[in-house]
């Protein structure tokens, strides 16, 4: 039905828009900044992969000898493997917690469930250098945690793996990146129609038999979404890895290690591009689960649910939620006490202190302003850039449009290093637009990092806004540019701010861009507290890190209390 | 909703303004230092009262990510100084430095400076690498003496050892050990050892007791014994590297005058006793004491490091090291 009325109109619309010039106007900005500053770093990036070792860029004689390291060298086939083994854990066990806890906070009756949410999302938000140094002093050799574990475990006459390693790698990505499938499966589990499950019960159904045969499939799309997310987040993750790998490497310290030890972007051109290629094979077996699942599950009558309300279930629910969001939320708790002390010496904190926080203004007020400008800045910019290019790919559907949805994806995957260098070398001092050491070379890479954030997020929107309604619009005699501004505009809004929400978020603690594009008026916050902790300083690391987390938090909890919804639906990605 | 969006815009906008800074002084300085904040800071702190019309910046980041600014944004970085860089990776970038003899040059032993007449670089301090050890974990008898003892078996899982891929002192480490007793060796060492990413992290862990044993530069050591810490410095028998750190003046940056005062500021007495007092490095300066509570110069058995052979093998090195041993 809703097809037949898109072909019809479709045709309709083509006539009109013979007319209508404003849509291109309003589109090239956005397609000349992506043609300029991302096509750009990508199509080097590419080319570097198959230049011999080094940083020259010529296009010489093209060679593969880049890729063959994968065959001959130990260190690069263990790193792929590493890479593998920890993303595919890390999404296993982030579904293994999530769902439950998605499941349980949208249909449990349970108290503070607002709170529970934007909670939910705080382990993202703490930069992971910080985070996996919380997890040392909590489970390291002398983490005074690990040793109550070792005496519950000690019993079966078991141990508790060490830190550094990969077990650390995984337990800390899995309660680092589980708030996205707690997040998209909840907004699942909400959005299921009721109506398909009471009719399953009137029949007769017992509870189990309709999880299993209708809950959990009508979520199978949200939670593939959610998976990949995850995916790309642990695959791209070099901050954990970094701090607790050991000796043990994964494809983004590998890239590190070509660039800043040995000036090798070629090299790291080629390891960015299998990881890429990777990301790429992981998105399309997610589309492909999905669609072979698409239902329905978005009615125009939404009728409410009938929340569990057994005391058994509501007990267990809400300990269950407590207790991974205590176990999540540890080390932004172990830094928050951390911050009032001078160090953490073996026996637990030492030297009461309240100067970390008093040096705050005078080590940290110009960060703290650049962070909320570029932040918000870029933010704003990527929710312009991000719908219009949202828009166009989900309703003009051009020639291209996959391209143009890969392309925008890509820079999500690509470590930020081989971003940050393709923009230096493209945009340095020398070159015919110098933006090195501006605000804007960091908004740019910003924006062509986080624009998948708000892009996803609106295709989402758009995909679920029946067409009819724009059309209808034009019929009645508005030109494009009305309809767009009083129609899909008021419509997709929610879907633009959650988008928006996660970019800031996300943004405000930046660390891997930043650092090789910053100049002394630009430092952000995160780089002062990336140089703490790399002076020792880890009280003052703590408080700055404090700060920041409350600071997205405010923003958080006030943007879930203004509409009134979770910010779930930014995370549909894929 | 409407509002909310307008009020965000607006408050970019007032938060835009408010970041733009408007700078009175005539001439600028930029520095990009791998040197601590406190001392970068209080350098350009006692610069200033020499040059107070000179306005410097300072950006502060790993000297990796260093190297790799000054080469994305060769030829015109938007930097002048690189203060604080191992020689090793002063060398790699030797035709990106500018030759200039500053004002003390005559103070500054050659083996501590760029040998060239005219010299790109003068050294910083001299980051020697000795063990920590932390005294609650080990008896005395027990402690490593030498090299070859942390080869020992019994140190398994005991020593903590950051990657020599990712941090410049660590392959320093790495190259003693080959240099000594050959690629074999290091390995068997690294048997008994963890490996960090983070530099940073081999003094803090320590420190904390999670590791016994630590293999880092000997100004880490004194920070901690000054705040508390139960550790001691032992400095390995068979000798530890003469390595220096320095600093030099960028090719093509902004302020070439500038950057010559500071450098003449850099290799003065006073400047070197502030990067002594600061964060109790080892300065090169005749006239200056060993740091507080480690030993004098002539205590320590000193081996010649050879820096060009070092760099010159270290993509080899480090590639195989990290395969046979990762």
């Amino acid at each position: 039905m809703s097809l037949k009325m898109q072909d019809k109109g479709g045709g309709w619309l083509t006539r009109q828009r013979q007319k209508d010039y404003t849509p291109y106007l309003v589109f090239t900005i956005p397609l000349a900044f992506l043609v300029i500053f991302l096509f750009w770093p990508l199509v080097t990036t590419f080319i570097r992969a198959f230049l011999g070792s080094g940083s020259r860029f010529s296009l010489g004689p093209l060679t593969v000898s880049n890729f063959e390291r994968f065959a001959t060298s130990n260190l690069y086939r263990g790193s792929l493997r590493n890479s593998f083994i920890i993303s595919f854990s890390v999404v296993f066990f982030t579904l293994l917690i999530g769902v439950p806890m998605g499941y349980f906070v949208a249909r449990v009756k349970m108290p503070f469930k607002r709170l529970i949410l934007s909670l939910g999302i705080l382990p993202i938000i703490l930069p992971s250098f910080v985070g996996a140094f919380s997890w040392v002093i909590l489970l390291g050799r002398q983490g005074f945690v690990r040793h109550y574990i070792n005496m519950v475990l000690g019993v079966f006459g078991l141990e508790l793996p060490s830190i550094y390693g990969l077990f650390g790698v995984i337990f800390t990505m899995t309660v680092t990146y589980y708030p996205f499938i707690f997040l998209l499966s909840y907004g699942a589990f909400e959005a299921v129609n009721p109506l398909l499950e009471e009719a399953a019960m009137i029949m007769g159904s017992g509870r189990s038999r309709i999880l299993r045969t209708i809950t959990l499939p009508l979520v199978i799309p949200s939670l593939a979404a959610g998976s990949i997310l995850v995916f790309i987040r642990a695959m791209g993750n070099f901050g954990i890895p970094a701090m607790l790998g050991g000796d043990q490497y994964v494809l983004p310290t590998l890239i590190y290690f070509r660039v800043n030890g040995f000036w090798d972007l070629n090299g790291a051109a080629a390891i960015s591009l299998i990881s890429v290629a990777i990301t790429g094979g992981a998105l399309l077996l997610q589309k492909f689960i999905v669609s072979k699942r698409e239902y329905e599950t978005i009615s125009a009558s939404r009728s409410e649910y009938k929340l569990h309300s057994h005391p058994a279930i509501r007990i267990i629910a809400t300990l269950y939620c407590g207790i991974i969001l205590i176990i999540s939320l540890a080390p932004q708790m172990t830094m928050f006490i951390m911050s009032f002390f001078t160090r953490w010496g073996a026996a637990g904190p030492e030297g009461f202190t309240l100067t970390n926080y008093a040096r705050i203004p005078t080590i940290a007020s110009r960060p703290i302003l650049n962070s909320l400008f570029l932040a918000t800045t870029a933010s704003l910019l990527c929710a312009i850039l991000g719908s219009l290019v949202a828009y166009i790919t989900e309703r003009r559907k051009p020639r291209g449009a996959l391209i143009l949805d890969l392309a925008i994806m890509a820079p999500f995957i690509l470590p930020g290093t081989v971003v940050s260098v393709a923009l230096i070398s493209g945009f340095g001092g020398d070159s015919w637009l110098p933006l090195t050491g501006t605000f804007t070379i960091i908004l740019i890479s910003y924006m062509i990092r986080r624009t998948p954030y708000v892009f996803r997020s609106v295709v989402a929107s758009l995909s679920q806004l029946d067409p009819t309604l724009e059309e209808a619009s034009m019929i009645s005699g508005a030109n494009w540019l009305y309809t767009f501004r009083r129609v899909s505009f008021p419509l997709i809004l929610p879907g633009i701010l959650s988008g928006t929400i996660l970019t800031f978020a996300t943004l405000l603690q930046e660390l891997s861009t930043t650092i090789l594009l910053y100049s002394s008026n630009t430092r952000t916050l995160p780089i002062q507290i990336w140089g703490a902790v790399a002076d020792g300083k880890f009280g003052e690391a703590s408080a700055m890190s404090t700060l920041l987390i409350a600071m997205v938090f405010v923003v958080v909890y006030g943007m879930n209390r203004f509409l009134g919804q979770s910010i779930s639906s930014s995370f549909k990605v894929g | 909703m409407k509002r909310l969006v307008i009020i965000t815009i607006v408050l970019a906008l007032v938060l835009s303004l408010a970041s733009v800074s408007t700078f009175a002084q005539s001439g600028r300085l930029s520095i990009w230092s791998a040197a601590s904040e406190e001392e970068a800071q209080a350098l350009v702190e006692q610069f200033r009262v020499l040059h107070p019309n000179i306005s410097v910046d300072i950006i502060r980041a790993g000297s990796g990510e260093l190297l790799t600014r000054l080469m994305a944004e060769s030829p015109k970085p938007s930097g002048d100084i690189l203060l604080g860089i191992a020689k090793e990776s002063l060398d790699q970038v030797y035709d990106l430095l500018v030759n200039y003899k500053a004002q003390y040059h005559d103070d500054i032993p050659e083996n501590l400076r760029d040998t060239a007449e005219v010299p790109k670089y003068y050294g910083f301090s001299m980051p020697l690498q000795a063990f920590m050890v932390n005294t609650n974990l080990l008896d005395p008898e027990d402690y490593p003496l030498s090299w070859a003892d942390l080869a020992d078996e019994k140190y398994r899982g005991e020593i903590i050892l950051a990657n020599p891929a990712l941090s410049g002192s660590a392959y320093a480490q790495l190259y003693m050990m080959y240099d000594i007793y050959g690629f074999d060796f290091a390995v068997d060492v690294a048997k008994n050892a963890v490996f960090t990413a983070s530099s940073t992290m081999v003094p803090e862990s320590v420190a904390r007791g999670e590791y016994a044993i630590g293999v880092t530069g000997e100004g880490n050591i004194a920070q901690h014994i000054l705040d508390g810490s139960p550790v001691i410095a032992i400095y390995p028998q068979e000798g530890t590297g003469a390595r220096f750190d320095g600093s030099g003046i960028l090719l093509g940056g902004p302020n070439l005058e500038n950057a010559k005062l500071f450098m003449d500021f850099l290799t003065s007495e006073d400047a070197y006793r502030i990067i002594l007092e600061t964060r109790s490095r080892r300065v090169v300066h005749p006239n200056l004491p060993g740091p507080g509570p480690l030993p004098a110069l002539d205590e320590i058995v000193l081996r010649d490091y050879d820096a060009a052979e070092a760099a010159e093998i270290r993509e080899e090195l480090t590639m195989r090291f990290a395969d046979t041993v990762f």
